[in-house]
């Protein structure tokens, strides 16, 4: 928010919304594999178990 | 060797029926994988499964200095995956890697699934929800924590938009990139944003010939055309970029064999490259390329080549089967004029003078629609062949007179694993030099003057990549 003059927003909101970014990159970061993998389980008909969608080895 | 998540990614866009040879990223792809063919650098083990018809996961190590690897998974719902996947035990070896690649951007459009997809589309719209089908994608890197996340949605029969992201756990990396391309109307238009640089970008490729049609040396003829062009700006710095390419692909009027001719020109750099590969014959394919920069006056010659292997004890049934039945009837043309389909009821309702006229058109054309369907079937037969030519290895190879260096890759099966070991040699020692005195400016406890000038040739990579999937 460094990039914005200083009339548009004020220093207190410019932290909040670098707050408000910074929680939804770090969301965004971490749970896009689980909404990936969420997306699989739900989609597919005969739902495997969990272990099955996780395991990348095909013994399993 | 290609990635198992790239595969997933080519079986959606085949199910799907999007032609990913048809836009000006890959106009000159036959070309760079003859010759700038990927080599592995370090010993890396993939690992992938299949959870369900549409869910994908991949574990991959690399072993570098030290251990790193990735975990990737990968989510669609394209209709018939399984149709187009198969693990490493069954895909063959020119579906694991890239070849030479004959690019046909109308036959794909007027290809068998297209055309039933199109005729679903017009017969009802459920067929509409086969085609607008995503792709979500993500890999996790160890032990970097880099995110990388992809989603492929095919918007409706002419719009695919896709989305790439990076990001680092500690918001040092943060790039996003968003792609859109419409094809229509013989033409591919791609409007492109990264946020790293800011930079917006803008490519075309336009196809000439819509159709087989007839050419002047050969009666049938199936060559294809392109015309394409890129434009960039980078918005944070005002860099732009810009070029320009030709493509044409044909095939040898005797053998049937393809081969395709590519021209490329960057203003900007004044840089001008040409391409010539050419699959020249079952099992073997070569390519060349001559750059030129018309500023430097510098040039490079490259040289590419392939030769496929295989097993000489295993039969191989299914190429000796002929095609020369099914093509007969395929040409449209020739089943106009040809006597056991003429409707003999319809002869009493044709006047004399026009069955005459029916008759010396059949008599005098009839030579030539010949000769058009045999020269089809041997170009058809080369493609049928190879495809289910039962290969075990591929040896590639590449050389630039400029860099003086030579690049091996080997890839094959070997029970039911995909293996893909590669070596890049330097014969110069001017780059060798420049390597040792980079690492010397970089490491303080040597001295500047303390350089080693190496005296034979040194492998500089080498790496091995062992793959296997279910």
């Amino acid at each position: 928010m460094s990039f914005l003059p200083s009339f548009i927003l004020s220093d207190e909101s410019k932290e909040r919304l670098t707050k408000f970014f910074n929680l939804t990159h770090t969301v965004a970061h971490y749970g896009w594999i689980p909404f990936v993998l969420y997306l699989g389980w739900t989609q597919t008909a005969n739902k495997p178990n969990l272990l099955n969608l996780l395991s990348p080895l095909p013994s399993v | 060797m290609l990635d198992f998540m790239d595969y997933v990614l080519r079986a959606f866009e085949r199910s799907t029926s999007w032609n990913r040879d048809n836009n000006y990223e890959n106009i000159t792809v036959t070309s760079d994988t003859l010759i700038n063919f990927p080599i592995p650098t370090t010993f890396k083990f993939q690992s992938s499964d299949r959870a369900s018809n549409n869910t994908f996961n991949t574990l991959e190590i690399t072993a570098h200095k030290q251990v790193s690897g990735s975990l990737a998974y990968l989510y669609t719902d394209a209709i018939g995956m399984d149709k187009y996947i198969r693990g490493s035990q069954m895909r063959t070896l020119q579906d694991a890697t890239d070849t030479y690649r004959h690019i046909q951007p109308f036959f794909a459009k007027q290809s068998q699934d297209l055309s039933e997809v199109r005729n679903n589309l017009q017969s009802n719209n459920n067929a509409n929800n086969d085609i607008c089908r995503s792709l979500y994608y993500g890999r996790i890197y160890y032990p970097t924590s880099i995110l990388e996340a992809m989603v492929v949605k095919r918007i409706n029969f002419h719009n695919q938009l896709t989305i790439k992201s990076l990001s680092s756990a500690n918001n040092k990396l943060n790039v996003i990139f968003v792609n859109w391309q419409k094809y229509k109307n013989e033409n591919l238009q791609e409007l492109t944003f990264s946020s790293d640089g800011v930079l917006c970008g803008y490519r075309f490729l336009h196809n000439f010939m819509s159709s087989p049609s007839k050419f002047n040396s050969a009666l049938y003829n199936n060559a294809s055309f392109s015309m394409g062009g890129e434009m960039w700006l980078g918005l944070s710095t005002l860099t732009p970029g810009c070029s320009t390419s030709l493509r044409y692909c044909t095939h040898a009027a005797n053998t049937g064999r393809p081969l395709t001719l590519t021209l490329s020109w960057n203003p900007l750099f004044g840089h001008i490259s040409s391409t010539y590969s050419a699959r020249t014959s079952m099992s073997t394919t070569f390519a060349a390329r001559y750059d030129f920069n018309l500023y430097s006056t510098d040039s490079n010659l490259s040289f590419g080549c392939e030769f496929w292997r295989k097993n000489s004890t295993e039969s191989t049934d299914v190429n000796k089967t002929p095609l020369k039945e099914e093509n007969q009837n395929h040409h449209h043309v020739v089943s106009i004029f040809d006597e056991t389909d003429y409707n003999k009821n319809d002869e009493k309702n044709i006047p004399e003078k026009q069955i005459k006229l029916l008759n010396d058109i059949t008599h005098t054309f009839s030579s030539s629609l010949e000769q058009m369907d045999k020269e089809k079937s041997i170009i058809e037969d080369v493609e049928h062949k190879f495809n289910n030519e039962n290969f075990t290895n591929v040896w590639k190879m590449a050389t630039s007179l400029r860099d003086r260096n030579i690049r091996m890759l080997w890839e094959g099966k070997f029970k039911g694993f995909l293996l893909s070991a590669g070596t890049e040699i330097f014969l110069t020692r001017d780059y060798l030099n420049s390597v040792i005195r980079y690492i010397n400016q970089n490491d303080s406890t040597i001295n500047q003057t303390d350089t080693v000038t190496p005296k034979t040739p040194s492998p500089i990579s080498f790496g091995l990549t062992i793959q296997y999937s279910t």
